[in-house]
This record gives structure tokens, sequence and C-alpha cells, in this order.
């Protein structure tokens, strides 16, 4: 084992925990010095305390419970909505023939100027607005931000 | 050999089943992990930020990021070095927005001294029971570079093995090592010009 070795078993472990490491040191003067200086750095470090002000862990429990509160309700209301757009696509293809029957009833009326206009406006714009509403509310979440996605590289 | 298996998987359970927890949301779960964790993140903010007012918001983020993005933690790797890196995520995007704070080191990095103990916040009388020796561990800190500072805390106080420390910190093993290096020298130096003993 050389120094920079040495040193390197000094920063990932406890030390003299691997047996060449003692072998080393008994022989290095330098490295002797080193883990003496390190050694007590290192033992100041640790005895470093931050303390939290009074009350910070409790109101940091408060402000969670209402975030997740509110991410709750969120959520409730992209389910509702997410149902709500599948009830009407559903009952989008049940009533084909009925929506169609009536978009030319409209059309002979002249409340549309086509038989497919008028199709598409009792059927595909709401589904399309629904669709919409729980798309924006869907991506809201997640413009939260960040990107600790990384982390794990 | 038994007994280090036994822990593994124990520990591979528990991770497992913190997953599981934060991506429910579970709100008893967060409070045990706020109860938990809050000396260590607090001591880890307050090391990156060198600001005991900023360190405490940055900790409050932090829970709540946990919240939100609780569904990515992976339970193949331990939790608290997600979590540092959570914070550290939170603090860079400060430091985005308030380009006075930095983590990196430059000429004029001769940033105001960090106080990790917010001595702002103590009375006289527990201002005094600080002892010599962590005054000069203060003075010792606060003249590293936020970097050096980051390491160490997270080797030294958080116990986090080489190789997580890079995924924190998001650089190659080896400059977690020359920091280590550096940091420690100039904390030897600093204490050595103090006229703390080693």
């Amino acid at each position: 084992m050389n120094c920079i070795e040495f040193r390197t078993t000094l920063l990932q472990a406890e030390p003299m925990s691997a047996p060449a490491a003692g072998e080393h040191l008994a022989l290095c003067a330098d490295c002797q010095r080193t883990q003496a200086a390190w050694t007590d750095a290192i033992r100041r470090v640790r005895q470093y305390r931050a303390s939290p002000s009074p009350g910070l862990a409790e109101r940091t429990r408060q402000l969670v419970r209402q975030r997740a509160a509110t991410l709750g309700r969120r959520r409730n209301a992209l389910r509702l909505l997410a149902g709500v757009s599948g009830m009407s696509l559903l009952w989008m293809l049940v009533s084909f023939r009925l929506s169609w029957e009536f978009a030319g009833f409209l059309t002979a009326l002249h409340v549309a100027s086509s038989r497919s206009v008028a199709f598409v406006g009792l059927n595909v714009v709401p589904v399309a607005l629904v669709v919409l509403v729980a798309w924006t509310l869907g991506m809201w979440p997640s413009a939260v931000g960040g990107n600790e996605e990384d982390f794990y590289g | 050999m038994e007994l280090l298996l036994t822990m593994a998987v124990s520990a591979a359970d528990d991770s497992r089943v913190l997953a599981r927890g934060l991506r429910a949301r579970d709100p008893r779960l967060l409070d045990e992990l706020i109860e938990k964790y809050q000396y260590r993140l607090l001591r880890y903010l307050v090391a990156l930020a060198g600001n005991h007012a900023l360190a405490e918001d940055l900790f409050q983020e932090t829970w709540l990021r946990v919240l939100e993005r609780g569904h990515q933690f992976d339970p193949r790797y331990r939790f608290e070095p997600w979590l540092f890196a959570v914070a550290r995520n939170l603090f860079l995007d400060r430091v985005r927005r308030r380009p006075e704070l930095s983590l990196t080191v430059s000429e004029d990095d001769e940033e105001r001294p960090v106080d990790p103990a917010d001595v702002e916040t103590r009375s006289p009388f527990e201002e005094a029971r600080h002892s010599e020796q962590k005054r000069a561990l203060t003075g010792a800190l606060a003249t590293l570079a936020p970097i050096y500072r980051e390491v160490l805390a997270l080797r030294f106080q958080e116990e986090l093995s080489l190789e997580e420390i890079a995924r924190v910190s998001n650089v190659p093993v080896s400059t977690v090592k020359s920091r280590l290096y550096r940091g420690l020298g100039q904390m030897q130096l600093e204490l050595g010009r103090t006229g703390v003993a080693l």
C-alpha cells in the first residue's frame, strides 16, 4: 500500500480497518501525521450539531399535511374528470346513430350549416373540452418541477 | 455472515415499505420521516447553504418535494442519499435565483462566515456555553468553500459512502475524494492557524 492508497482508505472507512493500512502506517511518518490530523479534524466535524428552531418539525408537518390534502383533492378531481371523459366517449359511441339522426334534424331546421358540423358540435366538442380540462389539471402537478429524476443516473 | 444477510434483507424490506408509503403519500410515514431526519437534514443544509434561516426554508421545501416526488424514490437505494439529493437540488434552484449563493469555488469565494449554530437566535447564556473548540470548528468550517463543507458533512456527519456522495453531488467518485482531501487539508490548516492544537 502506498501513501495515496492509505489516505483513500482513511476517507473510505474507519481508520485502520484494513490490515495493509496498519503495515503502511507503521513505516510512514508522513501518513502518521496525516492520520493524526485528519482523525482529529473528522472528530471535530462529527461533533457539530445543528439545532432546528423550536417548532420547525411541527410547522413542516403541518405544511406537508396541507399540501397532501391539496394534492389529494387534485387527484380526486382528476379521477372524476377521467371518469367523465370516459363516460362521454362511451356515450358518443353508443349514441352515434341517434346523434347522427339528430344532427340531420338540426340541419333541416337550419340550426347547423351541415349535418357533419352539427354532429361534431353535439359530440366531439364537449368531449374534447372535458379531455382538455383533465389534461391541463394533469399537467399542473408536474410543473412544480425539480430534477431529482437525475439522481439515479 | 447470516446476521449481515438478515440485516441486508431487512433493510431492503424497509426500503420497499418506505417506497410504497411515499408513493401513497402516507401522512404518518412523512411525519415519522420528518421526525427522524430533522437534525441530519438541517445539519446538511446548514453545511451546504452556510445560513441557518435559509437552511430552515430549504428544510421545509425539501419535505414538500419529498411528498410530491416520493414516487421517484428507488427502493434499491438508501433513502438518505435520495433525501439529500432532493435538498441539494432545491438549494441549486435557489442559487440560480439568487446568484450571491454559490456552490462553486472561485477567487472571490470569501463568503460570509457560516454560522451553523444559528447565533442570531441564541440567548447570550446559550452563546456562552459554546466552547472555544466549537467556535474554532465553526471558524474552520466557515472558511471552507461550500463544496468542501458539503462533502465533509456527507462523509463524516451523515456517514454516506463515497459512491453515495458522488450520486448526491452528481460528480465522479474521484472528484469526491479530491474534495475530501482538500477540505480536510484546508480545515487542518485553519485549525492550526486559529491555534487549536490538532
